[in-house]
């Protein structure tokens, strides 16, 4: 490995739109699923990442080259993260918090998941649905049984205004 | 117009080795609107819970409690007991200034229960908290606020009618009448049985018999039992005990604690419902005097106060059960700032400032630069008790097992 040439190990990773990315191994390794890869000596060639595109895949590089070249300060990290995620959109979110599960980046995971949950604090039940692309199975009936139960929480809720 | 769905996604992006049993997701089919009209089916759709889950447990309860209107297994999710315990874990250690709420009474007319956000206190020097929504409102008699566990606050009134309730979900709960007969009840404790996943309220009681003798008396509820236990004459060491004056449990570790009139710590143990005493005093129970009782990050903490000094020192008991792990956390002097020995710490801040209460006042105090900031509510009751509760999801009724959430 690395230690034996002294120059840092390049790994190459390959979206499922067979998009080709470097990336140093120590930076690639915060991904439980690469790391055992490499650890199990199947990081050789190219490595196949059939559940993240091309586009998530660059962002989720980036994110680790990034956050890598940040030494142990977890204020920091924190603040890299924030800023990493601040201008990114409920879409892109959705495809990184599975590339993140699929890629095992308990760190990304739950700095995505977080942003999410960010975004859909006062979104209405009807986006949710939409967003999430669940089927609303209540009755008209008790779908209003359920919103009078907790009536107060739908106060305050931003209107609809995007997609 | 493409309207993606984080579903759709779910559907395309599913690890091809994901492990069929984690596949607990919503089963179902969609129309994937890509077409308009024309109706694509995809088959089968699995969302794999857990990313869900990650995501709903870091939501705050409103939003929650908004989307168990989203779908039937959205609302059983998110009543589940593993997400309810997912997002209280979470909301304490991560958005703790956010999801942390004071509750304490106030009285324009008559006692209503009154609660604010921490973040509010923590950045606004002035302001007003807003009344809760209790069954008991603008009432004459007294109300007061026994403490709080996992969300949930236990409430007395008029000193013998106690309330369960979780503020935020607005479940309320009164209990069962404690007491008959003659005598009072003095002392005060709630917390939470950990091991029988129960929630315990703790009665002393001082009966006066015929002979004008008074015993110390005491009962404990149990929310899963609904109902109070035996009354018992209470002993600790072979000695009747009797706690100190205004008093209200300190719940640490599984078990409530109270100084004794002896000076000692008593604690009772939840789980085996038994009294023991606390081994190994910090040693400002020798020279300092009036020891008050408090908890700082989970842990139990000693004010005790030196008069000639005019200062009070803070203890912390780092590691519970250790007996020599008790060390100075703060010295306090009294004159030149706004604390004095009754004010009782209620919290440790995420940056390690301490927050005191103290009438209408809030004084932030920063250990290290011994620097002091205050906030004021001014719609408060100054001398009624105060404490804090993390916004949460638990339940005060109980499932089919009869476990609570």
């Amino acid at each position: 490995m690395a230690a034996e040439t002294g120059t840092p190990t390049t790994l190459t990773l390959k979206s499922n739109d067979d998009e080709l990315f470097s990336v140093a191994e120590s930076a690639a390794i915060l991904s439980v699923t690469i790391r055992n890869m490499v650890e199990d000596g199947c990081a050789g060639g190219v490595i196949p990442l059939d559940n993240v595109d091309g586009k998530t895949l660059a962002s989720v590089i980036t994110y680790m080259n990034g956050i890598s070249a940040i030494p142990a300060d977890e204020e920091k990290k924190k603040s890299y993260r924030d800023k990493f995620l601040s201008d990114k959109d409920f879409e892109t979110l959705a495809d990184m918090v599975l590339a993140a599960n699929y890629l095992n980046m308990s760190c990304l995971m739950d700095a995505v998941s977080a942003k999410i949950a960010q975004v859909m604090e006062k979104k209405s039940v009807g986006w949710v649905r939409r967003k999430f692309g669940i089927e609303n199975d209540y009755t008209p009936e008790e779908e209003a049984a359920v919103k009078e139960e907790h009536k107060w929480t739908f106060e305050g809720v931003e209107t609809d205004d995007d997609n | 117009m493409k309207t993606k769905t984080l579903a759709f996604y779910l559907v395309r992006q599913l690890p091809q080795t994901y492990d069929k049993q984690k596949r607990t997701g919503i089963r179902r089919q969609i129309t994937n609107m890509n077409t308009g009209g024309e109706s694509e089916q995809i088959h089968h759709l699995l969302v794999p819970q857990e990313i869900i889950t990650e995501i709903l447990s870091k939501l705050p309860v409103n939003s929650l409690l908004r989307f168990k209107s989203v779908s039937k297994s959205w609302r059983f999710l998110i009543s589940s007991k593993h997400l309810i315990k997912t997002h209280l874990e979470y909301s304490k250690k991560n958005e703790y200034s956010a999801r942390t709420r004071i509750i304490s009474t106030t009285s324009k007319f008559g006692r209503s229960l009154c609660t604010f956000s921490l973040r509010l206190l923590l950045t606004k020097p002035v302001f007003r908290g807003c009344p809760l929504d209790f069954p008991i409102n603008n009432y004459a008699g007294d109300l007061c606020v026994v403490g709080s566990c996992n969300g949930l606050i236990c409430i007395v009134v008029d000193e013998y009618k106690f309330w369960l309730c979780n503020p935020s979900t607005r479940e309320f709960k009164q209990l069962p009448p404690v007491f008959t007969g003659l005598g009072s009840i003095t002392r005060y404790g709630f917390g939470f049985d950990e091991s029988n996943n129960d929630y315990k309220v703790y009665a002393f009681l001082t009966r006066v018999f015929g002979n004008r003798e008074r015993r110390a008396m005491g009962r404990m509820y149990s929310l899963k039992a609904d109902s109070w236990g035996r009354e018992q004459e209470l002993f600790v060491d072979g000695s009747p005990f009797y706690a100190k004056d205004c008093q209200l449990g300190k719940f640490v570790s599984g078990k409530l604690h109270w100084i004794s009139l002896k000076f000692e710590i008593v604690r009772l143990d939840l789980k085996s419902e038994t009294f023991g005493l606390v081994e190994g005093l910090p040693s400002c129970f020798e020279g300092g005097s009036c020891p008050r009782l408090g908890v700082l990050d989970g842990r139990l903490c000693v004010s005790c106060s030196y008069l000639n000094e005019s200062r009070f020192d803070i203890w912390i008991w780092n590691e519970y059960g250790v007996e020599d792990s008790w060390t100075k956390f703060a010295s306090i002097s009294y004159p030149l700032g706004p604390l004095s020995p009754r004010s009782s710490p209620l919290c440790m801040l995420p940056d390690g400032d301490v927050l005191f209460n103290r009438g209408l006042n809030f004084v932030i105090y920063n250990p290290k630069d011994k620097r002091f900031r205050e906030s004021y509510v001014y719609n408060f009751d100054g001398d009624r008790r105060v404490d804090l509760y993390t916004e949460s999801l638990v339940s005060l009724a109980s499932d089919d097992d009869g476990e609570y959430k």
